[in-house]
């Protein structure tokens, strides 16, 4: 029978996967993160426990001003409790890394025989490369301070932390080659303490092998005690133990200090005494070498005046022969010199000559060029004008033959005109031959007639022929007309004369012209010849010249080498004088170098033993000095706290377990909450089948068993699923985020047996519970009543339908959502408180955020808004603080300076206690440009008077102050005094109670000392060189800027930051998972209404926003309770997580309010997605079914 | 020009791991327009299937189906939608009336997505029950429920009215008042209604008889002279 009932319940576990699946889920979550974030705390302690294990990490560390002798060692381990103890050594130095030598590396002493040893303490964790095996090896940490340098295979050199030192002095060699790279778990934050050299913060360290030191005395002591063996180095046990050991190893140191006193001085004194005998000894030892000295001195002194005056003669007889000798040669040089000048001028002169002949033979041959190229033209010129002239000459004699002629006819015709006036031939053939020739000759004076004349020789033969008697009439008539004709001929041949006279004329102009021409043509060329006849002279005059020339030329070189040889035999001969002379002035200054020498090492020597002897003195004398002044050796116990980053490691653990106080009870809640409603639903689901069962006989409790079963199979399963994953996921998440910031091993993250077990029975119990809790409801019922279908919640109006008028205003899908809101209320309760959870988890987280982020900006942009802080050594007089103020404020880069009394103090007020910082500035007025006291909310200023002390905010919280209070300050010294708060000031960091000068010495009775100056520095000031020079003046311990604490806070808003992410994630998944399952719930108890809808033709849009408008009125009225909610959540978390030195920002940014407010809606969004598929699958056919 | 309804050759299977199951082997029948019909035919005969295919709640794998002419079995799931949405009413054997609405309300789910429906005030009064109208469905009895869920799907003036075992929950004298119903809703308005049922009691008030056997129709008969439902016994 029970075997069936198994098969059934496995049966319905596959059937209902999904069911089975949210719840399995939703524990694994809860018990998951509850779990997982719970185990960080723990998990972070163990794994650096475990480290500090494995490390061997001194319990105690131990350093003396004086380090550490013999005497002193063995009185160390003279107690019992001790379990391990490693001298060592270790110096800070700066390395030097090309031109800057800024890196401050501690360098510390490993000792090689010993690491594997069991007494090895504080092994270093070999990341890379080896170990150093022999001297001058090393190996060197690597972190962001580091130089590049730092690596496998360089070499490191060394330079010492101060000018005047030499590292030499303590290590054998200042070159060290790195072999490895190493952690250290004296190291695990990144802070590597202080120093007094640079700029105070040491960047990081390396680790040489211990011969290599050169020290007579250790530095350091390390050890491990038999009592803190197996205690958590993190818990009060241990603390107790280790703070037992600091008191007896105080009481040791007590001793010690004293004896080891007693040691030095007795020490000093010895040596002082040997000292001084050496003194007296070398005093006695200067005089007699001295007197020695002076007297080789003086004999060498006269020695060398003797040879002085010697060579001085010599050097008068040397210098007036050379002088004679060179005035013969200068004369002889002067004479050739004038020869040379005469023949130069002679020779300038003939040169002269002959460019004066150059240009006269230039000129000639231009001349006679231009002469011949002229004659030609000139020739035919004349030739021309010759023929001219002959054809004038011609026309000439026949002009003249004609008019000749003529005239000769006409006194012919005339004749024969006068010898026939009475006359008359019959016939012309009767007329005498020479009549007739006239006659005949007579036509051609025609020519010469005026025109229209009737021929001459017509006139004549008529006139001839006309017998006068006859025609007595006729024939004068004729004779006049022929007188008339030849007077006109005769007239006609004068004119030829005229011209021809004329033409004479020119022709006798034209000859001259021809002669004029030959006449200039002959000159022309006499002239050329006379030219070059008188250049033909000249040449022949500058030859003989030239020839002259060259003579004198001859003898002139003649005369120079005559003077060469005189001159090189006197050059020869005054350098044989003169090095006669050098060598003889050589010899002396020899000896008078080597007197000076002499006289110089004596001058040294003396100064020597002089100096010798005024050091000695002065050795002595600061001997006594020292002695009288010896300090008493310190030695400082020092704890792990000490320990850069161990104490801000646990707070940072603790801070993580403060979270987890609230955080994962919500999801435990959430998820039992989410755990409730399905199973209810899984019950009332089937509630046909329980009363089957019950009907035929099953027992309630064996039906309960099924559910049972059911429940605790899925919380059992989740529970294992949520352990698994938690106990690694979220210790690792949170470790690797303040891996950040330490450096640590991989995460150890055990299975932890009892968390595990109380986690898996609460959720086991949660579920069972709440399955029986649903089933009891049930089961109570009779068979028969469970048979039916319970009647499902019927529907009812509700109360808003009252308000008719907004009722009327909403349209029909609206006034179901509304409906169905109130008629499913329970389920809709749960959806908005799971949501609200959530939305108040995300609140939370993105506050916390926010108020630990908040912290850094405000604390040390608004608040402490001086730039740095300096110590002063405890031991410093009045006057050398005045000195340190002057120094300080004529520090470059300073730009302003005050001095305050900075005294950590422990403050008490009823049962409450608090470590707190007495603030007690010189100057309560000036206080305003270092530190900002203000209130938080209104930021009213508050002012320190004489009335009271303004205390910080957390303070008063944690004292339960408010104004007009009064508490108790007790300071390091056990003096008490009663103060009253005057005000509250806004602070994040550490606790401060501010006094006005006055008014601490009103409460202590005495005037506050200062022991602090801080300071603001000037823009741009170089804060590494600032703090290099403020760290050499004398009576400085430290300086620190507010800089590298910013960057320390940052870090923790980080690395908190990165816990949050998880947390919001974490909540978001919530969230969404609660929303599905809630929301999967609600449809499939409505699935035969939605697949109703969907017969009815409703689209598949319609019905997703059927169901969608309930969900997101559900998720905005959740989201806005959540953010509600969750303002209170932020207060309380940030109080349980507050550690007493820090306040976190209580304001909630409205960013935050939108981010979880978005992150919730983006949530509702997904579900409602997620949601459209699952309601697109609905059959419809599950309309059909009967209701069960 | 066919029937107004017409089913040819349609065949359904559901394949249930390794077994198929044919629903629907080859089932033909045709209903004409103003036809009161009932399909009948007892438990695993295919009724349900036959319904789901008709009232666009299901597809087939093979055959035709037209119901004033479209072609139904072709539809898209979205066009089914829109068939089921306009086309037809139906009514539940379980009434399935949303619990949280009032009888009118429950008429408006309805007839607000659709075109031209009636008035939901009008169409309660048909079905009986206007003095009931603002009640929940708690505080009405089963028959009382049946009619709001007939007065819901009459209310979209659907083209078929599919009924699914309307009387299946009732005893029988309210059976009849609400067979009565759907009959004068046929005869008065001449709504095409199926009704669907094991109940051979029923078949002698329909137009038309459709048997179903087995997964296939045995039997397609017409009823020339219906009796009036009073006259029915069961």
């Amino acid at each position: 029978m029970k075997s069936k009932l198994v098969q059934e319940t496995l049966r319905e576990i596959w059937r209902s996967r999904n069911r089975f699946f949210s719840i399995l889920g939703i524990v694994a979550l809860g018990v998951g993160f509850f779990a997982g974030v719970k185990a960080s705390c723990p998990d972070m302690k163990l794994t650096m426990e475990q480290y500090y294990e494995d490390t061997a990490l001194s319990d105690v560390h131990l350093v003396s001003t004086y380090g550490f002798n013999d005497n002193d060692l063995a009185a160390i381990r003279q107690d019992r409790d001790i379990r391990a103890m490693t001298p060592g050594y270790s110096v800070d130095a700066f390395v030097d890394v090309g031109d800057r030598a800024d890196t401050i590396v501690k360098v510390l002493s490993l000792d090689a025989q010993t690491l594997n040893s069991a007494d090895a303490l504080n092994k270093p964790v070999l990341q890379e490369g080896r170990l150093p095996e022999k001297a001058g090896e090393c190996v060197v940490e690597k972190n962001i301070h580091s130089p590049e340098e730092f690596q496998i295979g360089n070499t490191v050199k060394l330079i010492a932390g101060k000018e005047d030192e030499d590292i030499k002095d303590t290590l054998s060699q200042d070159t060290f080659t790195i072999v490895g790279i190493v952690e250290s778990p004296q190291y695990i934050s990144f802070d590597r303490g202080k120093t007094q050299i640079g700029d105070g913060e040491i960047d990081t360290f390396m680790m040489v092998p211990a011969e290599d030191f050169k020290l007579d005395v250790y530095t350091d002591v390390y050890l491990t005690l038999h009592s803190t063996q197996g205690l958590s180095p993190f818990e009060q046990p241990y603390k107790d133990e280790v703070g037992l050991a600091v008191k007896r190893f105080e009481q040791i140191a007590d001793t010690r200090e004293e004896e080891r006193y007693d040691e030095v001085v007795a020490e000093a004194r010895e040596n002082l005494d040997d000292a001084k005998q050496e003194l007296a000894d070398g005093e006695q030892q200067q005089s007699t070498e001295l007197a020695d000295a002076q007297k080789k001195i003086d004999d060498a002194q006269a020695e060398l005046s003797n040879g002085r005056a010697e060579l001085e003669k010599s050097r008068n007889e040397y210098n007036s022969q050379i002088a004679e000798a060179q005035k013969e040669l200068d004369d002889a040089q002067q004479a050739l010199a004038d020869g040379q000048a005469k023949y130069e001028a002679g020779l300038a002169e003939y040169e002269a000559g002959l460019r004066q002949y150059g240009d006269g033979m230039e000129e000639y041959r231009k001349g006679a060029a231009d002469f011949e190229a002229q004659e030609p033209a000139a020739l035919e010129k004349l030739h021309g004008l010759e023929q001219q002239r002959d054809a004038l000459e011609k026309q000439v004699e026949d002009g003249q033959a004609q008019v000749s002629a003529g005239r000769k006819l006409v006194a012919g015709v005339n004749g024969v005109v006068d010898g026939f006036a009475n006359q008359f031939v019959p016939a012309l053939s009767y007329l005498p031959p020479d009549v007739k020739n006239v006659i005949d000759a007579s036509a051609a004076l025609d020519a010469l007639a005026p025109a229209g004349t009737p021929s001459i020789k017509a006139l004549l033969q008529s006139y001839v022929t006309t017998d006068p008697a006859a025609d007595p009439g006729g024939k004068a008539a004729q004779k006049g007309q022929l007188a008339a004709v030849l007077s006109g001929v005769s007239s006609a041949i004068d004119a030829q004369e005229e011209q021809l006279a004329t033409a004479k004329e020119g022709l006798a102009q034209l000859k001259q012209g021809i002669a004029d021409g030959y006449a200039q043509l002959d000159a022309a060329q006499q002239k050329l010849d006379e030219s070059k006849r008188t250049l033909d002279d000249t040449k022949a005059r500058l030859d003989a010249a030239k020839q002259a020339l060259d003579g004198t030329k001859e003898q002139l070189d003649g005369a120079a080498a005559e003077i060469d040889s005189g001159r090189a035999e006197f050059a020869a001969q005054k350098k044989t004088g003169g090095k006669a002379l050098a060598a003889a002035e050589d010899r002396l200054a020899d000896g008078q170098e080597a007197l000076d020498q002499a006289r110089a090492d004596y001058d040294a020597g003396k100064r020597e033993s002089d100096q010798k002897l005024e050091d000695a003195r002065k050795e002595i004398a600061d001997g006594e000095a020292k002695l009288a002044d010896v300090q008493k050796p310190v030695w400082y116990v020092w704890d792990r706290d000490d320990n850069p980053g161990y104490s801000s490691y646990q707070d940072d653990a603790e801070k993580v377990d403060a979270v987890a106080q609230v955080f994962p009870v919500f999801f435990i809640l959430v998820a039992a909450l989410v755990c409730l409603t399905t199973m209810t639903r899984m019950v009332e689901e089937q509630r046909t089948q329980i009363g089957t069962l019950k009907a035929l006989g099953y027992s309630s409790h064996t039906i309960m068993g099924k559910y049972l079963w059911y429940a605790i199979a899925a919380s059992l399963i989740g529970s294992i699923v949520g352990l698994l994953v938690g106990f690694t996921l979220f210790p690792t998440t949170i470790i690797h985020a303040y891996q950040i910031r330490y450096f640590m091993p991989e995460p150890i993250t055990p299975f932890r047996w009892d968390y595990a077990v109380w986690c898996t029975v609460v959720a086991i119990l949660v579920t069972g519970l709440s399955a029986w809790a649903a089933g009891y409801a049930e089961l109570k019922e009779q068979p028969a009543q469970l048979m039916r279908p319970k009647s499902p919640p019927s529907g009812k109006r509700v109360l808003l339908e009252k308000w008719t008028w907004l009722w009327s205003k909403l349209n029909f899908t609206q006034k179901v959502t509304v409906r169905n809101l109130f008629r499913y209320k329970k389920r809709v309760l749960m959806t908005i408180v799971g949501i609200a959870g959530c939305t108040a988890l995300m609140l939370t987280g993105f506050g916390l955020q926010y108020s630990v982020g908040a912290i850094v900006p405000k604390q040390f942009g608004e608040i402490f808004i001086y730039d740095a802080m300096g110590a002063m050594s405890t031991d410093i007089t009045p006057e050398e603080t005045e000195t340190v103020r002057q120094q300080i404020s004529g520090t470059p880069g300073v730009a302003n300076d005050m001095m305050i009394l900075y005294q950590g103090m422990d403050a008490a007020a009823g049962k409450n206690k608090a470590s707190v910082t007495a603030f007690v500035p010189e100057d309560p007025d000036g206080l305003g440009d270092y530190v900002t006291l203000r209130t938080r909310e209104e930021h009213t200023p508050l002012s320190l008077g004489g009335d009271g002390a303004v205390v910080n905010e957390k303070l008063a919280k944690l004292l339960g102050l408010k104004t007009g209070s009064v508490f108790t300050l007790e300071d390091a010294d056990g003096k008490q005094a009663q103060v009253r708060v005057s005000g509250i000031t806004e602070n994040y960091a550490m606790n401060y109670v501010y006094m006005s000068p006055a008014y601490y010495e009103q409460v202590f009775g005495a005037a506050p000392v200062v022991n602090t100056f801080m300071f603001n520095t000037e823009d741009g000031a170089d804060l590494s060189r600032l703090s290099e020079t403020i760290l050499r003046y004398d009576n400085i311990q430290g300086i620190s800027y507010a800089e590298s604490s910013v960057t320390q806070f940052s870090d923790i808003a980080d690395s908190l930051g990165s816990i949050v992410l998880v947390l919001i994630m974490s909540a978001g998944l919530l969230a969404f998972i609660v929303m599905y399952n809630l929301v999967n719930i609600n449809v499939t108890e409505r699935i035969r209404e939605l697949a109703t809808i969907k017969v009815l033709g409703f689209y598949d849009k319609e019905v997703s926003a059927y169901i969608y408008r309930e969900n997101n009125i559900s998720a905005v009225i959740g989201m806005l309770a959540g953010l509600v909610g969750g303002v209170f959540l932020e207060k309380f978390v940030i109080q349980t997580a507050e550690v007493d030195i820090v306040m976190f920002a209580p304001e909630i940014p409205w960013t935050a309010f939108l981010y979880a407010g978005a992150l919730t809606m983006a949530f509702t969004c997904i579900v409602n997605f997620v949601l459209h598929f699952k309601l697109k699958k609905i059959d419809m056919v599950e309309s059909m079914k009967s209701i069960e | 020009m066919g029937s107004f309804v017409t089913v040819k050759d349609v065949y359904k299977r559901y394949r249930m791991g390794e077994v198929t199951i044919t629903a629907s082997d080859g089932v033909s029948f045709e209903i004409e327009k103003g036809e009161f019909a009932v399909i009948v035919g007892s438990s695993g005969a295919g009724k349900t299937t036959v319904l789901n295919i008709l009232g666009g709640m299901d597809q087939c794998d093979e055959g035709t189906i037209l119901v004033d002419g479209c072609e139904v079995s072709r539809y898209s799931p979205k066009e089914l939608t829109e068939y089921r949405r306009f086309d037809i009413g139906f009514v539940f054997q379980f009434y399935n009336l949303v619990q949280n609405l009032t009888a009118k309300e429950n008429v408006e789910l309805a007839t607000q997505i659709c075109r031209e429906p009636k008035d939901a005030e009008t169409a309660l009064a048909e079905v009986g029950l206007a003095e009931r109208m603002d009640n929940f469905p708690a505080q009405l009895s089963g028959g009382e429920q049946q009619r709001v869920s007939i007065a819901r799907a009459l209310a979209k003036n659907p083209k078929l009215l599919l009924c699914d075992e309307p009387t299946g929950a009732l005893d029988s004298d309210t059976g009849k008042t609400i067979l009565k119903l759907l009959q004068d809703t046929c005869r008065r308005d001449h709504m095409t209604v199926v009704v669907i049922t094991h109940n051979h009691a029923i078949t002698p008030m329909a137009d038309r008889v459709i048997t179903l056997k087995n997964s296939k129709v045995v039997d397609v008969k017409l009823n020339d002279r219906p009796v009036p439902v009073e006259e029915i016994e069961w």
